[in-house]
């Protein structure tokens, strides 16, 4: 809980009380002069000039200048401060109208702020009261009057006084014009030389301008001409890169013109691969179709019993036939069914691996050792280098005058591949050295030229 | 309605100087023609008219502020003859008796101007202000009528001094680990000086080194004597350097001397209101004061005030408020709401309104 404030202060004051009582009957502490301050505000205050401390003053110190210095220094001695611009005006207007100094002096010194300063001007009142009481309407006439005619042997005494000074000062006046004069004279020479060497110099200047005009011209046309031939070079180039920048235009025209066109390309044959693609599928389609049609398999059997038929014509019963391509299929079970001594090699020769095994199957069978030898690699086409190395392995393994039948079975062709005609394959097996070809609807039937 | 200030002398930083230019700002910022009158301006900017345009300027309708400091007979008697709504403003005049030796012409000039306040009082002015209740009562008790009676703090130039610029060259020159005790008022023989200086000795011999009493305060050539009196007290405490004049500062300087100081003291034996009260508390320095005359009214709760002379018990006080931080804090946040709630522009605006339209 806070404790109120009269109760706080009279507590504090009551414990200060006691505090104090004590400290005035302890010994007082030593003393410690605290570090001297490096200016005092009084040292800088009188830095205006202003002897705050001076009280007293003679009225020939004060009335040693004139106008508006003569009132900065009464300011200054008898309010002990500078004039404000209105007090010094007002004081500097009464001068002009022809107060006289000790009534100025009299004013400040007797102002409210002079008499709360008191500074002391030794005879000022009397001279002031004076000037004061001449201030007066009717009074004031009469003692001006009063005062002149007192002072009338003091100003004849002054007159004439005056009258020996103004002499003096006049012969020096005199004095001083002459020298004056004479130094009128050599500055007007001076002048007229320093006026002439203008002159002189004015020309010599006119003259560099007009040479430096000249030059100036000069310099221009040397200076201009390769800038020109620069200035046309450059406009020729930039007329070309105008007309690259056409070109170039045209050149994007075209760009944009191919890559619509490619764009149509690559759409066109993005539509031939999938026309191709549905058209290989409906190919499958028929060939799966065609291999299950019982037309077909009739036609197959009767073409097999055709070749088994042309073969026995030319073979013997127990002749030696290799059967490539076809191992466990039902033309090589025909064969050893037709009475020959049938065998086969390879499953398949469908292909370049086939057509390599082949080729590897029939180098190890002894050379001239085989009566006939069939095949059904017509596929085989599609690689003529391949189907090349197998006839020609064929060819060794057959005797002379051995028979080569060459099958062209449906059942194995590829659906991408278009079945060669009989003509072909007989083309093929004469190129390879064999002769007498004999055509079938789907083989070609030829026998091993001799050498 | 047009308003005439009237006042002897115009000076541009004295209490009474600002009070009246204040009051001038005021009634022409209420669309108020306002001239002040006066004899003699000093270092003001104010236009002024000499008393004689007076009576040609303020008729039956305008109002007419009489600031009454010194005594005048010219302007009491203007106060007298016109006819406008006639306000005195009683900043109270210095008791003769505190001259005596010291200056006779500042002894007779306040005789003539106390001698002026019972006629003052019955001149039937319709309102009288005083700067503090204990001006108001001295009109009062010559005859002023309780009805046309009110207080009105001063106006003053605290909130520039608040928001002025310290002379951080004096700062740094007060700040050398002293420390600083501060009066502030002009060097006059109401003023306590001699009370003060010994106070200070007291603290010094009590309770320590280094310090340093900071008078600040135009000195007077008139009272050379007061002066006089003053170092040679100084001198008999063998107080030294220990005691620094700042004869004529200026704003930043004054700031910087309230920054340095621990405290405010003041013996002042008369005070009208003692405006540097407020500005120790607007500034959050500690004030102890010697009950006289209006100062306990000044300070209010703000600081602490004694009724005896003792030097000692200034500078226990001194002493306490070095080492009290609690006391210390709870006498400058009192110091701070009382500036607030009874010395801002902006309250002392609105009662000097108030009491006008109140009074018209």
């Amino acid at each position: 809980m806070s404790i109120p404030h009269s109760e706080l202060i009279e507590r504090a004051k009551a414990e200060i009380r006691a505090e104090a009582e004590a400290a005035r009957s302890r010994a007082p502490l030593p003393r410690i002069e605290p570090p001297p301050m490096q200016a005092t505000e009084e040292e800088a205050s009188r830095a205006d000039g202003i002897e705050r401390s001076r009280r007293s003053y003679a009225i020939g110190e004060l009335t040693g200048t004139d106008y508006v210095a003569f009132v900065d220094g009464a300011f200054r001695a008898l309010l002990k401060r500078p004039p404000d611009e209105a007090a010094a005006s007002l004081q500097v207007r009464l001068l002009a109208n022809g107060a006289s100094k000790a009534e100025v002096l009299g004013n400040l010194r007797w102002s409210p702020e002079g008499r709360s300063n008191g500074v002391r001007i030794r005879g000022l009142l009397p001279r002031y009261l004076l000037a004061k009481l001449a201030r007066l309407p009717l009074l004031g006439y009469l003692v001006d009057w009063s005062l002149a005619l007192a002072a009338l042997p003091l100003l004849l005494r002054h007159q004439r006084a005056a009258g020996t000074t103004s002499a003096a000062q006049f012969a020096a006046a005199e004095a001083g014009r002459q020298l004056l004069e004479g130094r009128l004279t050599a500055t007007d020479q001076r002048a007229q030389a320093t006026a002439e060497a203008l002159r002189a110099l004015e020309q010599a200047l006119a003259a560099q301008a007009e040479q430096i005009a000249l030059q100036l011209g000069q310099l221009r046309e040397h200076e201009l001409g390769p800038l020109r031939s620069r200035l046309d070079a450059a406009e020729g180039q930039l007329g070309t890169c105008l007309e690259a920048a056409r070109d170039l235009a045209g050149l994007r025209h075209l760009v944009n013109g191919m890559n619509h066109y490619l764009a149509s390309l690559q759409s066109a044959l993005a539509g031939i691969e999938a026309a191709a693609a549905a058209e290989a599928a409906a190919g499958r389609a028929l060939q799966a179709a065609f291999h299950a049609d019982a037309a077909f398999a009739a036609t197959r059997d009767a073409q097999r019993q055709a070749c088994l038929a042309a073969l026995a014509a030319r073979l013997d019963a127990g002749a030696r036939v290799l059967d490539l391509g076809a191992a466990g299929s039902a033309w090589l079970d025909a064969l050893q069914a037709g009475g020959f001594d049938a065998f086969g090699a390879t499953r398949s020769v469908d292909d370049l691996a086939g057509a390599a095994t082949a080729v590897e199957a029939m180098a190890r069978i002894e050379a001239a050792s085989l009566d006939a030898v069939t095949l059904a690699f017509a596929p085989l086409l599609a690689d003529p280098a391949g189907a090349a190395r197998v006839l020609h392995a064929a060819w060794q393994a057959l005797k002379p005058g051995a028979c080569l039948l060459v099958r062209n079975d449906p059942a194995g062709w590829p659906s991408a591949l278009v079945p060669p005609t009989p003509q072909q394959l007989g083309a093929l097996v004469v190129a390879a050295g064999f002769e007498a070809p004999q055509l079938f609807e789907a083989a070609v039937l030829a026998r091993r030229a001799a050498g | 309605m047009k308003a005439a200030i009237l006042l002897p002398t115009l000076a541009g930083h004295d209490a009474v100087g600002n009070d009246a230019l204040t009051m001038a700002a005021l009634l022409r910022s209420r669309g108020i023609t306002t001239r002040v009158f006066c004899e003699t301006a000093i270092g003001v900017a104010e236009r002024t008219s000499p008393l004689s345009e007076l009576e040609g300027f303020c008729g039956p309708r305008d109002l007419l502020i009489y600031h009454f400091s010194v005594g005048w007979p010219a302007g009491l008697e203007a106060l007298r003859r016109s006819p406008a709504f006639r306000v005195v403003r009683y900043h109270n005049i210095t008791p003769p008796e505190f001259f005596a030796g010291i200056s006779t012409a500042h002894e007779q000039a306040c005789r003539r101007g106390r001698a002026e306040v019972p006629r003052l009082a019955r001149l039937g002015c319709e309102l009288y202000l005083g700067a503090s209740a204990y001006n108001l009562g001295e009109l009062r008790a010559e005859g002023a009528p309780a009805e046309r009676c009110a207080v009105l703090p001063p106006f003053h130039r605290i909130e520039h001094l608040v928001d002025a610029e310290a002379d951080l060259g004096l700062l740094d020159r007060l700040c050398d680990g002293a420390c600083n005790i501060l009066m502030v008022g002009r060097v006059a023989p109401n003023k306590g000086h001699v009370e003060l200086v010994d106070a200070f000795a007291a603290f010094v011999d009590g309770w320590g080194d280094p310090a340093r009493l900071l008078i600040v305060g135009k000195r007077d050539l008139a009272l050379a004597a007061y002066a006089e009196r003053i170092q040679q007290r100084i001198e008999q405490h063998r107080l030294g350097a220990r005691v620094r004049w700042l004869e004529s500062v200026n704003e930043a300087q004054l700031k910087a001397a309230y920054l340095a100081s621990s405290a405010f003291m003041t013996l002042s034996g008369h005070e009208g209101f003692c405006v540097p009260l407020v500005e120790a508390m607007a500034l959050g320095v500690p004030v102890v004061a010697r009950d006289r005359s209006a100062i306990a009214e000044t300070v209010g709760d703000g600081g602490i005030v004694w009724d005896e002379v003792d030097p000692w018990l200034y500078a226990a006080t001194l002493a306490r408020l070095q080492d009290d931080a609690a006391l210390r804090g709870h006498l400058r946040e009192r110091a701070h709401r009382r500036y607030a709630r009874e010395f801002t522009p902006e309250v002392l605006r609105q009662r000097f309104f108030d009491l006008l339209d109140r009074a018209a």
